[in-house]
């Protein structure tokens, strides 16, 4: 089961962060991005899986591909900047996990503003 | 039996877009990311809900295409910025390395056929990319050691003699302008070496000899 690997992994590093929280943070900070990185490698086999899935479904009812790509990329956009803006502030670096976020933010614009312009020209040209 | 066609597909199309949606809320990280997603996801069911009925009202029009035309151009004019933005500073570097690779050069051939250590090497180059003569070098000013090379060779032999010649100094002091007339030819044959090398003229090129 793999839940219970990863639940392993996870309070294993949680008590070793603590313990060594007070004499060594820098490892502490070092074991909790490791942990995390773990986690995901562990996770990313299974979610290709699904996203292979979901993306053969849409395939089949002909809904637009655009779609379904921009909204994964911006999925993957938000959860990687929240990945790093945790970590910084878990290392008491509020203000380089707010930048972090602001880039995230940013970029999800750039995706998103294509669809708005989109959007925009349907409107316009559906009235009369 | 059109219109049932359309309205099949249509319907379908949402429902499967606000399914998909549904579950991609799951996996989304609860943050301050969270609305901006959600703005991104509303403007999409508002396309998908729209866009059938332009195709009800006028004909065929292909979203997909103008999303995709959208896009390209944001990407144009990131790439052109960045482009714009390395370009200077490629150039920059790649004339410093330039530059050292000729004054590296023009170091190991002065070596290589004089038996002299050179000191140092500054050299100019045409930096606009926009004359025709980029790259050529337009001033050379090199600053050698006397015969340090030489003296070292010397040096098995002098020992034995320096003694001798301390007692007569006149004849050690005819012994370096000996030498320094002996430097003369030297340079000049390295200015015209260097001149017909990198086809530079021979004023552009200043050869000192530090003693």
């Amino acid at each position: 089961m793999e839940i219970f690997k990863i639940v392993g992994l996870g309070i294993i590093a949680t008590i070793l962060t603590v313990v060594l929280k007070n004499h060594r943070p820098e490892i502490s900070i070092q074991i909790s991005v490791v942990t995390g990185i773990i986690i995901f490698i562990l996770i990313v086999s299974k979610l290709t899986s699904v996203l292979e899935v979901l993306n053969l479904f849409s395939k089949k009812i002909n809904v637009d591909l655009v779609y379904i790509s921009t909204i994964f990329k911006i999925v993957g956009i938000a959860y990687v900047s929240e990945f790093g803006a945790q970590i910084c502030r878990d290392a008491g670096e509020g203000a380089i996990a707010s930048k972090i976020e602001f880039a995230g933010k940013i970029l999800i614009m750039v995706l998103a503003i294509p669809i708005l312009l989109a959007l925009f020209n349907l409107i316009v040209q559906l009235m009369p | 039996m059109g219109m049932i066609a359309f309205m099949r597909s249509w319907i379908l199309n949402i429902v499967t877009v606000i399914i998909f949606i549904q579950f991609l809320e799951l996996l989304l990280p609860n943050s301050h990311m969270k609305k901006y997603i959600n703005m991104v996801i509303g403007l999409l069911v508002m396309l998908v809900i729209i866009n059938p009925m332009l195709a009800l009202v006028k004909g065929d029009v292909c979203i997909e295409e103008e999303i995709f035309k959208t896009s390209s151009a944001i990407d144009k004019k990131t790439l052109s910025f960045d482009i714009d933005q390395f370009e200077g500073i490629q150039e920059k570097q790649m004339i410093a390395l330039y530059k050292e690779k000729i004054k590296k050069h023009v170091k190991q051939q002065i070596e290589y056929n004089n038996k002299v250590d050179v000191l140092s090497v500054q050299c100019e180059i045409e930096e606009s990319k926009d004359s025709k003569t980029f790259g050529n070098i337009k001033y050379l000013d090199i600053k050698l050691s006397g015969f340090v090379n030489d003296q070292t060779a010397d040096k098995d032999i002098e020992p034995v003699s320096n003694i001798v010649i301390q007692i007569n100094k006149g004849q050690k002091q005819e012994n370096t302008n000996k030498k320094n007339d002996e430097n003369k030819p030297m340079i000049k044959q390295i200015k015209e070496n260097l001149s017909s090398f990198y086809e530079l003229d021979i004023e552009n090129i200043c050869v000192n000899m530090h003693k």
